[in-house]
């Protein structure tokens, strides 16, 4: 029935169906349908992941098999047998120096270098530009300059500055890591809502209070972000310059694995990296968040 | 003026003495004359409600006072002194109640203390005291995103209440965005919160009802330009009832002379008393 039928009765109040229960229901039973269904969510969720996963690696073990290409795409299997070789230190075929977890760490030393100065001098920069205008007009210039040239552009340069060492690829970590940390930061500080400041001001606070109370923690959500495009950049950057400026590390471990025409030592090295760039993500950035914006409940927008 | 009440005004100076002032600011459509020839004195520990049609120019004062807006003309001088930017000798809340995120409850109100380096315990214990009297107590050690909308707005009074030298209130329509239930449940906590310890309010609000239930002093600003128009003095005694014949007859009064004010072809009646 619609209104144009009873232009006498302005206004019909609507009695919703009662919905048909059995037994009563508590809060109790809500919350217990709730887990469950939410559970059931989560399981799918997986189900469906390792679906993708399987799918993949059928894939690779058809096109392996059916093509005869073990030699230069090994089966899966293979390359997770080699994993498990490698990472419990069997010496079968090793052709790379000391051993795996040497490589690994002179990796990570130097992933690690890189991306925490990039990070200490990207943070307090991109606070410091988002916020204040006289630095900005000083600095933004210099570093929209830097900004588009890749950090492996950077490579030849810093063989000459630093030598094959440590040095050069740090250097080179650095300056991949530091921009996406730079810009995200300050995106945030500058997108900071005016009123938390205001608030900031007139309670007192100024200066190096105002932006260690203030302006740091209200740009959290965007640094998390930046430090985990920053670290990705680390570890891309990490296996490119020591494929070319070093002696040690899981990157030069991938070249010295295609000199010996080793595939499989390849794509051990490369699931290696995948490992250690989640562990570290873990470690650091899902650290940071679980402290900061996942107890403060507050995102980026 | 006579000679005695020079003398007398040095001790009794009010908190507040706006002279002159005029502020203009650009805004989508051109510059707008937001406050014109402001004069205004508050005397201390008075509760005085700013009302007004929107564009009156009422929360440009109180962002001038608080010192986060200059004005282009004139001067508004806090305790004798001209106010050459924000600070904690201020407390203020402000529509929403922008609290920090990052900072529990507790930590909340004691912000403005540790910005002025007080010792923790002292503030602290400050902080606690506050809390317990607007009755959050119990949620003292939550994050802001774990309260409701009104204890979020009751912890914004807190945080500018705990400020210790903080002579003047500075509140911008702060239960607005309230349901009408739950803001007046704020406003009795604000109104017993301000007997306990009095100090100057300078309340901004667009709600008779709230002006005519807080106030001790009403002024009825008018819009463009945003200029003084009416003042109201409430002698009704505390707490009020909003049911009273008195209580309503000054609310229609108001409405009416709002009205009124809002027409432009009323003009030039500023600055006439009113007593009830």
């Amino acid at each position: 029935m619609t209104m144009q039928d009873a232009p006498h009765l302005p206004v019909r109040a609507v009695i919703p169906k009662t919905v048909a229960i059995k037994g009563a229901r508590t809060a109790h039973d809500f919350a217990k349908y709730e887990k469950t269904k939410k559970r059931k969510v989560a399981l799918r969720k997986l189900t469906r992941g390792a679906i993708g996963i399987i799918g993949l690696l059928v894939v690779w073990h058809l096109m392996s098999v059916a093509y005869n290409l073990q030699l230069i795409l090994p089966t899966p299997l293979a390359v997770l047998r080699r994993v498990f070789a490698m990472l419990t230190l069997d010496s079968t075929r090793w052709l790379y120096g000391p051993n795996v977890y040497a490589h690994l760490l002179v990796s990570f030393q130097r992933a690690m270098i890189g991306f925490g100065l990039a990070a200490a001098l990207a943070i307090p920069l991109g606070l410091l530009i988002g916020r204040l205008s006289s630095v900005r007009e000083y600095l933004q210039p210099v570093i929209t300059a830097f900004y588009p040239v890749p950090g492996i552009a950077w490579i030849p340069l810093a063989i000459l500055w630093f030598g094959l060492s440590d040095k050069a690829v740090i250097f080179v970590v650095f300056m991949t890591a530091f921009f996406p940390i730079y810009y995200s930061t300050e995106a945030g500080a500058r997108q900071i809502n005016p009123l938390l400041i205001d608030a900031g001001r007139c309670f007192g606070a100024n200066g190096f209070g105002m932006f260690y109370h203030v302006v740091l923690p209200a740009t959290v959500p965007y640094i998390t972000t930046g430090l985990r495009i920053g670290l990705g950049g680390a570890w891309r950057m990490i296996v490119a310059g020591e494929m070319l400026a070093s002696a040690q590390g899981i990157g030069y471990m991938l070249m010295e694995a295609r000199f010996h025409f080793r595939a499989v030592d390849l794509m051990t090295a490369m699931i290696l990296i995948s490992i250690i760039g989640y562990l570290t993500e873990l470690l650091i950035v899902r650290l940071i968040e679980k402290r900061t914006t996942e107890k403060w409940e507050v995102k980026a927008n | 003026m006579t000679d005695t009440m020079v003398a007398g005004a040095a001790q009794e100076s009010p908190i507040i003495r706006a002279e002159h002032v005029d502020h203009y600011y650009e805004g989508q459509s051109g510059w707008i004359h937001a406050l014109s020839d402001v004069n205004l004195e508050i005397p201390r520990k008075e509760f005085l409600c700013v009302i007004g049609p929107s564009g009156c120019g009422k929360s440009t004062f109180l962002k001038i006072v608080a010192g986060l807006v200059k004005p282009s003309s004139g001067k508004v001088l806090l305790n004798e002194a001209p106010i050459a930017g924000p600070g904690p000798d201020r407390g203020i809340v402000f529509q929403e109640p922008a609290l920090f995120a990052w900072r529990t409850v507790l930590e909340n109100v004691e912000f403005g203390l540790e910005m002025q380096k007080i010792p923790k315990p002292e503030a602290r214990k400050r902080a606690q005291g506050v809390l317990e009297i607007v009755g959050l107590g119990h949620v003292m050690n939550l994050y802001p995103y774990q309260l409701s909308g009104g204890m979020r707005h009751r912890v914004a009074v807190a945080r500018a209440w705990a400020l210790p030298n903080a002579d003047l209130l500075l509140m911008d329509e702060p239960f607005s965005a309230i349901d009408a239930i739950n803001r007046m449940t704020l406003q009795d906590y604000l109104i017993d919160t301000w007997t306990r310890a009095k100090r100057t309010v300078l309340y901004v609000t667009h709600d008779i009802d709230e002006a005519v239930y807080l106030a001790d002093r009403i002024l009825l600003m008018r819009p463009s330009p945003g200029r003084i128009g009416r003042f109201f003095q409430v002698d009704m005694p505390r707490p009020r009832d909003r049911n009273s014949a008195e209580f309503n007859a000054l609310k229609s009064l108001i409405t009416e002379e709002m009205h009124k004010s809002a027409d432009p072809s009323e003009d030039n009646e500023a600055l006439t008393e009113h007593a009830i």
